[in-house]
């Protein structure tokens, strides 16, 4: 009897597998783009959240006024134009003929609504900081809006790329719970179908103002864990992937129809070296020292098997992508010259000192941290390396009390050079441990700066001269990694944002 | 019996008391979320005031009653990243986490009582080896390389079924295979034990001696009997899989309660991790008293002489 049954499970086995056979759904089947990020979107209402995985979906529901092509230039977008009217005035000339998804018109009030949401602290925006230089919004007509800021601010602009334009009238009608469940701005794409946790779709909006995007559908799915990713690449389940580790290179190479794209990221990633507690770090001799024990060309070869680029200074990788030709200084290499200038600051053998690091947070974090524990020992620099899970860590740091030697990784999604330079060197800033008077008057004068030439001449002075201060050891600019399906032609963005609109179908 | 449940239900209130005051402290002592919430660039002042405004500034004890009262009148508060109440968005991922577990659980039993069944009835032989064998393979292997070899078989080189993702039932079955194996082993080796003990007893070989075919012996006598323990580890099973399956709904990227808890743990959400526990604490604890009083169906000794009817 027993026999039978397990004859006729076989069976069983044998049917439903042919069955299953026509069901592989390859991805682009129906042109539709399949989109993997690592997490879901935590919110469809734009300004209540400011992590990528959740920007990124909702650049292609929402328009900002101002907005970056694919090069990062600031170019117009719900905003035809803009010019200051003064040094704290920024007059902007809003575009005609644009609706929202359901139908209402746009205008000056949608502008100022929004703005206000953001500025409001009632409303507990998170991206309240990334306008509060903002002290009022007005409407001049219809089409003509007056931005004024407490201070000169030339990097307004760049803010006004990050603030999405919501419809007034509907938000008020369905408030925010509303908004979220719902979302209508005046985007390429609108919501679709969406799971919580799982998928959601995005529909080409036909009455976007803007050019028609090739990719009228797509789907953007959430896949936690890497290798789930890649095998759902390959699977053809997925399109485009986020976030490749580098050891994944090879075999998606390998995979037929698959490429793997890169590019410059604008994330830096350094070793802060704390001088605002008393110690040997408070030496300028000692700092150096570190920076030049440290063998970083190897740690991007061996570990990000040559994914990443060297950094030298505060911002100078971010000046290169935004075009400007500058070249940053770095440190050689030279174990005899940091044990030379250790004794020369007074540590013939060393010391010990604690560092803290991250795991997970950012590619290889903690394999880089202990790597370089393990090289600043050789110049006798004992480290005791702590390890820490993100969530504990961001209390950390952005509170003072990590250790003296701490990693961090760093990108705004503005891209202006000065949120390189404020949070992280600045005076009284909760992320900066570093106080140097000459730093920070630089940075306030860079901040203020209108003339974007003389601007730029204060950043490439200003990372000289943390170059020379070596407020950290400077390790590398990320480069980021992103599984590709060959049926699209599509370069990712600098900034780790991904619009639809930018994907063509070969 | 109803004395009994109710008894039992009064019990339970005092439980999930308990579990809300320990998941509050225990939650709210690994700091508060400001810095996940806010952009690394917000000033010290944009941090304060925000904690401020979210209430994080009050004392513990304030912040446990207003919570405590919350809870009690229904309220399980509002996520702090989702635009969402807390409640919602647990109760949105419990079809996916009962989907995923039931039909993991049904193929388990289904598949693991006849094998311990089998093992048991043919105890030293080869094929009582080579099942328990499987079974501690099955219980060895790690869940996590399990499941991406099965997509490396069927959704990478087969292209049979999808990667990943809830839809349609053949989205269900990698992850629920993945699941059940590691049940299925367990199930398996305990149906095999409680067999043996059972073929064992005089009343069974009274019934063989009775002539009474083997068939019905095992299958009335013995697996009737063996089938008490099996009830009550199947029953936790179940409860242990709503907010265990935390790996396979990851590999399969599928939206369950498991996940939810898991990411508003890493992001201090500090409303859905309570609403999480507090949802799966009444369903393991409403479990449980249908456990026992199956229980007591199922067994007549406890039914007419443990005094509850």
């Amino acid at each position: 009897m027993i026999g039978k049954s397990i004859n006729t499970l076989l069976a069983w086995v044998a049917l439903t597998g042919a069955a299953l056979m026509p069901l592989q759904a390859a991805a682009m089947q129906n042109e539709r783009v399949v989109v993997a990020q690592g997490v879901y979107p935590v919110s469809f209402d734009p300004h209540r959240d400011v992590s990528i995985p959740t920007i990124n979906v909702n650049a292609n529901i929402y328009d900002t006024l101002l907005t970056r092509d694919p090069d990062l230039k600031i170019v117009p977008s719900l905003a035809e134009s803009y010019n200051r009217i003064s040094d704290t005035v920024l007059e902007l000339k809003l575009r005609k003929n644009v609706v929202f998804q359901n139908g209402d018109p746009f205008d000056a009030k949608d502008v100022k609504f929004s703005l206000d949401r953001v500025l409001n602290k009632d409303e507990r925006s998170p991206q309240r900081g990334w306008i509060s230089t903002l002290s009022s919004v007005d409407i001049v007509d219809s089409h003509t809006v007056r931005l004024t800021t407490i201070v000169p601010d030339p990097v307004l602009p760049a803010r006004l790329t990050l603030i999405s334009i919501v419809p007034k009238n509907y938000v008020e009608k369905v408030g925010s719970e509303g908004l979220a469940a719902h979302p209508v701005g005046t985007g390429a794409y609108k919501l679709g179908e969406w799971v919580r946790g799982d998928y959601l779709d995005l529909d080409v909006n036909e009455k976007y103002w803007g050019a028609a995007p090739q990719v009228k559908r797509a789907r953007f799915r959430a896949i936690p864990d890497v290798a789930a990713r890649i095998a759902a690449l390959q699977a053809k389940n997925a399109d485009i992937i986020t976030n490749l580790p580098p050891d994944y290179i090879a075999p998606i190479k390998r995979t037929a129809g698959l490429d793997v794209a890169t590019v410059r990221s604008a994330r830096v990633l350094f070793l802060g070296l704390v001088n605002t507690q008393p110690g040997p770090l408070q030496d300028q001799r000692v700092r150096q020292a570190i920076n030049h024990a440290v063998n970083v060309d190897e740690i991007v070869k061996s570990l990000l098997l040559g994914n990443g680029i060297r950094a030298g200074d505060v911002n100078g990788h971010l000046l290169r992508l935004l075009g400007h030709d500058f070249k940053s200084q770095l440190y050689d290499y030279d174990p005899k010259k940091a044990k030379q200038l250790l004794a020369e600051a007074g540590y013939p053998n060393g010391f010990s000192i604690d560092m803290d690091t991250p795991n997970g947070r950012y590619l290889m974090d903690r394999d880089i941290s202990q790597i370089i524990a393990a090289q600043l020992a050789d110049v006798g620099i004992k480290v005791n390396l702590k390890v820490h899970e993100w969530g504990n860590y961001s209390q950390m740091f952005t509170s003072h009390k990590t250790a003296p030697i701490y990693l961090l990784g760093w990108s705004l999604p503005s891209m202006d050079p000065d949120q390189w330079a404020t949070p992280l060197l600045g005076a009284d800033e909760p992320v900066s441990n570093f106080d140097d008077r000459e730093i920070q008057d630089l940075i306030v004068a860079a901040k203020q700066e209108l003339d974007s030439d003389k601007r730029l001449k204060l950043y490439e002075k200003l990372n000289n001269l943390v170059h020379e201060k070596a407020p950290w050891l400077f390790l590398h600019q990320q480069v980021d990694l992103y599984g590709v399906n060959k049926a699209l032609d599509w370069k990712p963005r600098s900034d780790e944002g991904l619009r639809l609109t930018d994907i063509k179908l070969r | 019996m109803i004395s009994y449940i109710v008894k039992r239900l009064l019990q339970a209130l005092l439980v999930l008391l308990g579990v809300m005051t320990l998941v509050f402290f225990l939650l709210h002592l690994s700091g508060d979320p400001t810095q996940l919430l806010l952009p690394l660039d917000a000033t010290a002042a944009e941090r304060a005031a925000f904690r401020a405004r979210m209430g994080f500034n009050d004392p513990l004890p304030l912040q446990y009653i207003r919570f405590a009262f919350d809870v009690i009148s229904g309220n399980l508060g509002f996520s702090y990243r989702h635009s969402a109440p807390a409640v919602k968005l647990v109760l949105e991922r419990l079809p996916a986490t009962f989907q995923l577990t039931g039909s993991a659980l049904i193929a388990a039993t289904c598949l693991a009582v006849p094998i311990g069944v089998i093992a048991a009835v043919k105890r030293g032989t080869a094929v009582d080896s080579i099942s328990m064998a499987l079974a501690l393979l099955g219980q060895a292997m790690p869940v996590y390389w399990l499941g991406l070899m099965l997509i490396l078989l069927f959704s990478v080189t087969l292209q049979m079924l999808p990667s990943g993702g809830r839809g349609g039932w053949e989205t269900l079955i990698l992850p629920a295979a993945t699941l059940a194996v590691f049940s299925m082993a367990r199930i398996a080796r305990l149906t095999r034990s409680g067999m043996l003990d059972v073929l064992s007893q005089d009343y069974i070989r009274t019934a063989r001696a009775a002539g009474i075919p083997t068939r019905t012996v095992v299958f009335k006598f013995g697996l009737r009997n063996a089938a008490i323990p099996l009830i009550t580890v199947i029953g936790l099973e179940f409860g242990v899989l709503l907010g265990g399956a935390v790996i396979t709904e990851t590999i399969f990227s599928w939206p369950g309660v498991g996940r939810l808890a898991v990411d508003s743990i890493f992001a201090r959400d500090y409303p859905v991790v309570q609403a999480v526990v507090l949802v799966l604490a009444s369903i393991f604890v409403l479990i449980n008293i249908t456990v026992d009083v199956l229980y007591t169906y199922m067994d007549p000794r406890i039914r007419e002489g443990g005094g509850f009817k």
